[in-house]
């Protein structure tokens, strides 16, 4: 009690929304909710409020050309620009679902990237050395190698947590460099294309059996990374919403402490849901490798997917279907930036002051889904007659 | 027989005085009317349980609070302390039992943190000499170039008590200052206290509820119950029995439950139990607890003295250093928490809202949280959610909630039904054997008297209950037998209708009586 008043009297900021909290703005005041069933149209108003915020600065930055237009085309306005974001938006899903796994435990995977990539090279790895099979048991086990290498890569960080309280934040993303390396040394060396050349280092093409099909829906070609996060979404919702793990999860996520108490062996846990989000991550790598257009292990496989992916999940809440749309709209918005190009915005300019500008609308709509605005009831306005409506009444114990 | 300190408030002013001080939060009354003086070279204790209103007066005199009325002067002159900053501009500093000191700095960092005295572009040398003067000024034992995470708790205490007496401090505070230290660091704290206080212009404010460290160090003892002073005292003319029966009442207003109708055998058995607490510290040490079917133990004393890993040792959250834990024949030493609940134990912890209950999750979530994996309610690897919500619907009803949505969350309970909710629960999981840790803590008369009600109606059922509480009048209306505990170990034992409440007053304050 006494060190919870005087840090609250000592480093005060400036303005918090909660100091504002049940106090009386003539007839108004701001209620803290407990629950807000709505707060993905929260996050949906906030992210396209701060989609059309950008673009207005951008169109107006620009002075010339259209950039609505030039936008519209590149993204929903055609076939081309479907096709387009769906192609970008493919890896996000499946990195964006590896980050929300994490994230219904409260812990942060920050190695999707790294693990993407481990995934992707496993599966390289064993098309190179059985090329001889054909197509579908090959993917196959491209595709069990790939979740392992995943998996693997997640297995110190998952362990270092869990016995050793050492954060996962930090040993994750600094694996992702380890990845790096690993990744720059087979493409340069036992796997090298000799007939690639300059900054781009990669492998030749990987056979063609391994190739994912392309799905074709009313004229819009679709590639199958998308068909995969569908259903990955899907099954994930199904099994955190409806099993006795999910529950698990959903107790400890919400406090370790009620899970040891609940009897759940919240250590173990832990290992199972990291290692589910590094599978998963690698399960990414592998489907953007034979399913995207690259269709080679190259160091320009990933343009910062992983790390995308887990801006992805939190947008969406860390919902699993909510990532899969948040994947498409995140998609769009760098399919946008590149269109800019031609406009004369530099394409990072376009990706990431769009992106940036939506997730700080995005973190404000969120903060401010946890309050609504009510009018006092006039019956308490008339009881206080003595008090002049103008005053702000201060309550001193407004504990929230 | 008691005989009030008469003060020599003719001689000397005194240092502070204090004048019929009050402190309201909504209807309860934390400090009442308080009156107290602080004549310069004494140590003065104030004594009392906890919710006697200890916390609440320092926090007036430190600026945290301000009184709802009466005065406080110094040196005869009303002053108003409107923050922490102005206490200490007026030479009143406070030594908490956290010390807030920067575990990478030095003693010497540490003391000039922060401080308008500090010299600009000091070096270290210079840093260090000035602590020098400053330990040898107060003849305090601080040694400049250690770090604190380097050093033992006592010393910590010595650089956070030269930091608050450096800074001009005439009016040293010290909020429960042994309850982190080892009992020779105590004597020595002591030692120091009285040095730093005889033939100063300083006055030591001792705030405690150990009844033979205020007979060791103070002049003066002021013991306050329930918000008030219930007296002041020269120490000299206190034994402890007189100090216990002060701080506790003679008039605690019990009406006995019914003892229990059929004692069974043995259920919950520790044995030789030591444990430590979570800064590794030794909480238990060579325990014995026997609890048998159809009977409430209670278990008195004051907080911190190892009720909590008493009751995480029992339920299998905290392991063991030595000991056994049997439930009937069975061996649950070591064994995972998931182990002591299909053993039939329930826990009714310390801390519902952190330790108990998900408040983010609704309520049918929180009310299978211990009956999850068995059937109907698991259903292979998944859960069926009509079971859930039949079998919430139930334990609601049981505990007499009225609630409609069985979804919204567990914040949206208040503080009494989140208890039943949780009381019922854990009976529920309890075939066996409950560990209750302050179950009416909180709650108000009727809510704290459902609970009651529900206890002694699963003892009746032929369950063990074991009954942590600070609340001595409920121990004493509820327990078929009562046991103490100071430090890690049970002091004395009673049967129901042979409670001496100044026995236990003696033992709760670690004062070894013989039981009679």
């Amino acid at each position: 009690m006494p060190e919870k008043m005087a840090s609250s009297k000592q480093d005060k900021p400036i303005l918090r929304l909660k100091d504002l909290a049940d106090r009386n703005f003539r007839g108004w005041k701001i209620e803290l909710r407990t629950d807000n069933p709505r707060r993905w149209l929260y996050r949906l108003s906030a992210i396209l409020l701060g989609g059309v915020i950008a673009l207005i600065a951008i169109q107006l930055s620009i002075g010339e050309g259209n950039a609505f237009e030039r936008i519209l085309k590149a993204t929903i306005g055609s076939r081309k620009g479907i096709e387009n974001v769906l192609e970008l938006a493919a890896p996000l899903m499946a990195t964006g679902l590896a980050a929300a796994i994490a994230i219904k435990l409260g812990a942060w995977n920050v190695g999707v990237e790294g693990q993407f990539f481990m995934g992707a090279w496993a599966a390289a790895g064993i098309a190179f050395a059985l090329d001889g099979l054909s197509g579908p048991p090959l993917l196959i086990l491209m595709f069990v190698g790939a979740i392992g290498a995943g998996a693997i890569w997640m297995l110190i960080p998952a362990l270092a947590r869990a016995y050793l309280n050492i954060s996962e934040i930090l040993t994750t993303l600094m694996l992702n460099f380890v990845a790096m390396a690993f990744l720059a040394y087979w493409a340069t060396g036992p796997w090298r294309d000799p007939r690639s050349q300059g900054a781009v280092l990669a492998t030749p093409k990987l056979p063609e059996q391994t190739r994912l099909p392309v799905i074709s829906i009313a004229g819009v070609e679709i590639r199958f990374g998308i068909v995969i996060g569908l259903v990955l979404a899907v099954l994930l919702t199904a099994i955190f919403r409806k099993s006795v793990f999910g529950y698990m999860v959903a107790t400890v996520g919400a406090s370790e402490r009620v899970g040891a108490y609940a009897g759940i062996k919240v250590r173990r846990l832990l290992v199972t849901v990291l290692l589910a989000s590094g599978a998963t991550a690698g399960l990414a790598g592998v489907t953007h490798m034979t399913g995207g257009a690259i269709n080679r292990y190259s160091t320009s496989l990933s343009s910062n997917t992983g790390y995308t992916g887990i801006a992805v999940a939190v947008l969406a809440g860390g919902s699993f279907l909510g990532t899969t749309a948040m994947a498409v709209i995140i998609g769009a918005i760098i399919a946008a930036g590149n269109s800019l190009r031609i406009l004369g915005v530099g394409s990072e300019l376009g990706r990431f002051g769009l992106t940036g500008f939506i997730l700080l609308v995005a973190a404000v709509g969120e903060g401010l889904s946890h309050y609504r605005l009510v009018r006092r009831e006039p019956r308490e306005v008339a009881g206080s007659a003595h008090t002049p409506l103008s005053v702000i009444t201060l309550t001193e114990d407004t504990n929230i | 027989m008691i005989v009030e300190d008469s003060a020599p408030r003719s001689a000397i002013v005194p240092l502070m005085e204090i004048r019929e001080v009050t402190k309201r939060f909504g209807s309860l009354i934390a400090v009442d009317r308080v009156d107290l003086d602080i004549h310069p070279g004494e140590v003065h204790a104030i004594l009392g349980e906890n919710g006697a209103g200890k916390t609440t007066l320092m926090n007036l005199l430190a600026g945290l609070l301000k009184p709802d009325s009466g005065q406080i002067s110094l040196d005869g002159s009303e002053v108003t302390i409107s923050s922490p900053r102005k206490a200490l501009e007026l030479g009143i500093g406070i030594v908490h039992q956290h010390f807030r000191l920067v575990e990478n700095f030095t003693a010497a960092e540490n003391l000039h943190l922060g401080w308008n005295e500090t010299p600009r572009l000091a070096g270290n040398k210079d840093l260090v000499d000035r602590t020098h003067s400053l330990a040898k000024q107060f003849d305090l034992d601080v040694e400049p170039n250690a770090r604190i995470w380097q050093m033992s708790v006592g010393e910590q205490q010595r650089v956070a008590i030269l930091r608050t007496l450096s800074r001009g401090a005439r009016i040293l505070i010290l909020d429960e200052p042994t309850a982190v230290l080892t009992p020779t660091e105590a004597d020595r704290l002591f030692e120091m206290l009285r040095g730093l206080a005889i033939g100063s212009n300083r006055g030591v404010i001792f705030i405690s509820h150990k009844l033979d460290e205020v007979i060791s160090v103070s002049d003066r003892v002021t013991v306050l119950r329930a918000g008030s002073r219930v007296s002041t005292l020269k120490t000299v003319d206190c034994n402890q029995e007189l100090l216990a029966k002060m701080m506790i009442g003679r008039h605690l207003n019990t009406q006995p439950a019914p003892p229990s109708a059929a004692l069974g055998p043995a259920v919950l058995v520790g044995k030789g139990i030591s444990a430590r607490n979570d800064r590794g510290v030794p909480a238990l040490e060579d325990l014995d607890i026997e609890l048998r079917s159809g009977e409430i133990v209670g278990v008195a004393g004051v907080a911190g003295n190892g009720q909590r890993e008493l009751s995480e040792v029992l339920t299998g959250l905290r392991p063991v250093d030595s000991g056994q834990i049997f439930m009937g024949d069975q061996e649950l030493t070591g064994a995972y928490p998931v182990e002591f609940l299909r053993a039939g134990i329930g826990h009714i912890p310390e801390d519902r809202y952190s330790s108990g209950l998900v408040t983010s999750e609704s309520i049918d979530h929180n009310a299978v949280l211990r009956a999850f994996r068995d059937p109907p309610i698991r259903r292979g690897l998944f859960l069926s959610p009509a079971a859930i919500k039949s079998y919430a619907r139930q334990l609601v009803d049981a505990v007499k909630i009225s609630i409609r949505d069985l979804g919204s969350s567990v914040r949206t309970l208040s503080g009494g039904n989140a208890q039943r909710l949780l009381t019922g629960r854990e009976i529920a999981a309890a075939s066996k054997a409950l560990v209750a840790v302050h179950p009416t803590r909180g709650l108000d008369v009727g809510a704290a008297e459902a609970v009651r009600q529900v206890l002694l109606k699963a003892r009746d059922s032929g369950v063990g209950i074991l009954l942590i509480s600070e609340d001595l009048a409920e121990l004493l209306s509820l327990s078929d037998r009562i046991v103490v505990i100071f430090q890690g170990r049970l002091t004395g034992e009673f049967n129901k209708y042979e409670y001496d409440v100044n026995t236990l007053g003696l033992l709760m304050g670690g004062h070894p009586a013989e039981i009679g």
